[in-house]
């Protein structure tokens, strides 16, 4: 297609130096924070460490482990992982499926699909939701984390247009040959739309477990926080000690535990780390393959 | 085809229209069914008893409930067993007054109670009986009407020793929280001449280099210059910086590494509102004084006494260059000695000691300023039939913490274990002594100290003796924090509580404040910095005062001087 030219590979040597380059810039905080969480306080505060722990030890870890809180905000952020992944799932798909027919078979096919991507260019806003939460009952519930945001529209879209990508023939014979609606959906159209899903689960995965906004509004007490919420109440910034009354050496204590900070940092991006690799060889190709074939 | 889809479609839309009506209907509903609990709430509050008032020697008999919101940080600790809900406090409050505090929701970081307030205020959502606000927060709910008017309540209910303490700081606290007349609030007073600068000085950097304690500015330059270029660690490199400034900068004191000492010394008082010669307020940073200031900082910078890259360096990376013997001298509160000085990563550092800040013209003691403004005070809702309840819960909270019966190893903290555990911090209503630190604590502790007899002393001032006594016996690691900060509140006693400035305004944020203040805040550092750091000059702090007034702060101006007319 492209004949090695000089320029093309000047051109290709750049880009490589770039993005290599890009891909360092932010790759060494991630490893400053787990060379910080390894080492011990003193050398952290005395400013020796940079990427490479000085004196090696899993202190900080231990700590974590025991700290109740923590792990209460562990398994709340996992609950709810795994209740919005499911649920948040499942309805893209029910709504995707409907929406991703021609208008002869579902008359207003248009304006009910208008309906939602409404929704993405206008929103509530911060105190209707919260008084939508509150007067429904959620408030202080695993489901106003999960509910407010389960139909998430860009994802229904996303799968709606992979939907639509498909051949026709495979959805007509099946319903020559006596398959209902469902059928088609959870028998044929699923198994081949794996890569959209797996793209949408992603999606929905770091969606649910990096935001916290919503579980300091609409929790009432921080064992209540998702993890999220939580490492943004204890990684505060020394600018508060300025209100401190004087007589708190454990808030500056606090504020030097700086490994132990360290700590819960990494192991709160650790399991998106973990499922990231396994997920993302979908991930591209999903976006793509709707759109193109669309 | 046609018709039928037509057909669909109309009754689509009718099942819309029927949503639309039902979710209205709804919401009507839901705003009466919201009203019911208030009002079924103070009937259960006071079920049980019709006897009015239902007290017994100052006890509610039967018990009262307050449904309250707090701000229960993350890193606080309890004994085992005990939480927010329950701790030695609770208990004390539910025996001997009958209160119990009922906490509708709590939060783990300061910014996240005042967002997540904000939220419930905002919303018209019920407010809980009994939560604390800032003087913003405070304004709006009394210009809606929402707080009980606790003017009587205090009069009544309020001890004398409680009563006191609260006018300790000469009325300003009460006057912030006092709303044509009615007090609104009891404010969270706590002590600001500690927000005065000391100057944080490695001594024997100074005896090595055969340098005398500064006494006017052009000493500390000279000092400067020294601690850069003849290697005062005698490590044979040039690495070690002159003056420490952290990133902000921060205009005034008691920080780490901030600027208030400095201006202090040049009479400029940035972020204060101070008296101008015709008698009314002006604010202190667009002062020609402050351009004197910055410009030999600027001077500073040039030669190379100031750290090339401190804007990027906050307190805890300051920790580092002091730990590591690069900085040996800054302006900074009387607490640095607990952080971010950490004697125990290096043992020179017991060597830093708190000195008297310097002026330009070498004249002492160097008057400086502080902010008299009250952060947070205890609102009741309107409505609530017991607003005095939030007045005993004070009076409790003092007599308990520093009256005669004060026990604080029981009520304050338990220095014996580790992580410390500070009881202090659990009671929502709170207002500590003004003069605390400075001059109670450093008097009783130095009068124990000349004595040897610490009977005398609450175990606050026990702590610190045993700290300063171990500190003379060898223990450096236990003992220098607190024995150098009380050094630091010996400075300021001498030289700043005979002659204190306070800035003239401590009201809630005015109209323009409020739209325009954080944006002035910017351009000040903006070109403050720029100046410090030689790429501005005298004449863009010249564009800058013009730049203040015409961008709002004439007109905040005029607002705090229409304030200061009816305080």
């Amino acid at each position: 297609m492209y004949k090695r030219s000089k320029s093309r590979m000047l051109f290709m040597i750049c880009n490589y130096v770039f993005l290599i380059a890009l891909s360092i810039v932010c790759l060494l905080p991630m490893l400053n924070v787990l060379a910080v969480s390894f080492s011990s306080s003193g050398a952290v505060s005395a400013g020796q460490v940079n990427f490479w722990p000085v004196d090696f030890n899993l202190h900080s870890y231990a700590v974590v482990m025991k700290y109740g809180t923590f792990m209460h905000s562990l398994f709340n952020s996992a609950e709810r992982l795994v209740l919005g992944s499911v649920l948040s799932l499942f309805i893209c798909v029910l709504t995707a499926y409907p929406l991703s027919k021609e208008n002869d078979k579902f008359p207003w096919r248009s304006i009910y699909a208008w309906i939602f991507v409404i929704t993405i260019l206008f929103n509530g806003g911060l105190i209707p939701s919260y008084l939508a939460v509150k007067q429904t009952g959620l408030l202080d519930t695993i489901w106003a984390l999960v509910l407010p945001g389960a139909v998430n529209v860009f994802n229904v879209i996303l799968v709606l247009n992979f939907f639509r990508g498909l051949p026709k023939e495979l959805e007509e014979s099946a319903l020559m040959d006596g398959a209902n609606h469902l059928t088609v959906l959870f028998r044929i159209y699923l198994p081949v739309s794996l890569p959209s899903l797996a793209t949408v689960a992603l999606l929905t995965m770091v969606f649910h477990w990096n935001s916290w906004f919503d579980g300091l509004i609409y929790m009432k007490s921080p064992e209540h926080y998702p993890l999220a919420t939580y490492l943004q109440a204890v990684t505060i910034d020394a600018n508060s000690l300025k209100n401190m009354k004087m007589q708190d050496p454990d808030t500056l204590k606090f504020v030097s535990d700086r490994t132990g900070r360290a700590a819960q940092i990494f192991l709160t991006a650790l399991p998106i780390l973990l499922v990231y690799p396994f997920l993302q060889k979908y991930f591209v190709k999903g976006l793509v393959l709707g759109s193109v074939k669309g | 085809m046609h018709t039928s889809k037509k057909v669909i479609g109309s009754s689509g839309l009718a099942l819309i229209l029927a949503m639309v009506l039902v979710l209205s209907g709804c919401s009507d509903n839901e705003a009466q069914v919201n009203n019911e609990p208030k009002a079924q709430e103070t009937a259960a509050g006071t079920a049980g008893t019709n006897a009015p008032a239902g007290q017994k020697d100052g006890k509610y008999d039967p018990p009262v409930e307050i449904v309250a919101a707090q701000l229960a940080e993350s890193n606080w600790v309890y004994d085992s067993g005990d939480d927010i809900n329950n701790n030695v406090w609770s208990r004390y409050f539910s025996d001997t007054l009958g209160i119990k505090v009922k906490l509708d929701w709590t939060a783990a970081k300061a910014e996240d109670y005042t967002n997540k307030l904000n939220v419930i205020i905002g919303s018209g959502d019920n407010l809980p009986d009994m939560f604390q606000v800032n003087s913003t927060q405070l304004q709006q709910l009394v210009e809606e009407g929402q707080l009980a008017d606790l003017t009587e309540a205090f009069e009544q209910s309020a001890k004398p020793f409680t009563k006191e303490l609260m006018n300790k700081d000469g009325g300003i606290g009460i006057s912030s929280a006092t709303f044509d007349g009615k007090l609104m609030a009891l404010p969270n007073l706590a002590g600001t001449i500690t927000n005065n600068d000391v100057l944080w000085l490695r001594s024997d950097w100074l005896k090595k280099l055969g340098l005398a304690e500064p006494a006017s500015i052009g000493d500390l330059e000279a000092i400067a210059d020294a601690f850069v270029n003849k290697d005062p660690d005698g490590n044979g490199k040039k690495d070690s910086y002159g003056l420490g400034i952290a990133q902000g900068p921060v205009m005034t004191g008691g920080d780490v590494a901030d600027l208030g000492g400095w201006f202090a010394g040049f009479k400029a008082y940035p972020g204060m509102w101070v008296k101008g010669s015709d008698g009314k307020i002006v604010y202190g940073g667009i002062q020609p004084q402050v351009k004197e200031a910055l410009l030999k900082l600027q001077e500073l910078y040039k030669n190379g006494l100031i750290d090339k890259e401190w804007i990027v360096k906050d307190g805890g990376k300051l920790g580092e260059d002091i730990i590591g013997n690069k900085l040996g001298m800054w302006y900074g509160g009387n607490w640095n000695s607990l952080w971010p000085i950490d004697v125990s990563k290096n043992a020179d550092l017991v060597n830093l000691k708190p000195y008297s800040i310097v002026s330009v013209d070498g004249s002492k003691p160097v008057v400086q300023a502080v902010n008299p403004t009250v952060n947070s005070y205890t609102v009741i809702r309107k409505g609530y039939e017991h607003p005095e309840a939030a007045v005993k819960l004070l009076n409790e909270f003092q007599e308990k913490m520093w009256g005669a019966t004060s026990e604080n190893a029981k009520f304050g903290a338990n220095m014996n274990v580790t992580p410390v555990v500070s009881y202090f911090k659990y009671p929502l209503v709170q207002s500590w002594p003004t003069t605390k630190d400075i001059p109670d604590n450093l008097d009783a502790v130095e009068a124990a100290l000349a004595s040897g007899d610490s009977s005398k002393l609450n175990s606050e001032q026990i702590e610190a003796f045993n700290a300063i006594q171990a500190f003379k016996k060898g223990d450096i690691a236990k003992g220098y924090g607190t024995m150098r900060q009380f050094d630091a509140f010996a400075i300021i006693k001498k030289d700043n509580l005979p002659n204190q400035l306070k800035s003239e305004f401590y009201g809630a944020p005015t109209p323009t404040m409020v739209t325009k203040k954080s944006s002035l805040d910017k351009l000040e550092q903006e070109v403050f910095t720029k100046i410090i750091m030689n790429k501005g000059s005298g004449e863009d702090f010249d564009k800058f005062v013009a730049d203040w007034n015409s961008l709002g702060g004439e007109q905040i101006t005029k607002e705090v001087n229409d304030w200061k007319a009816s305080h």
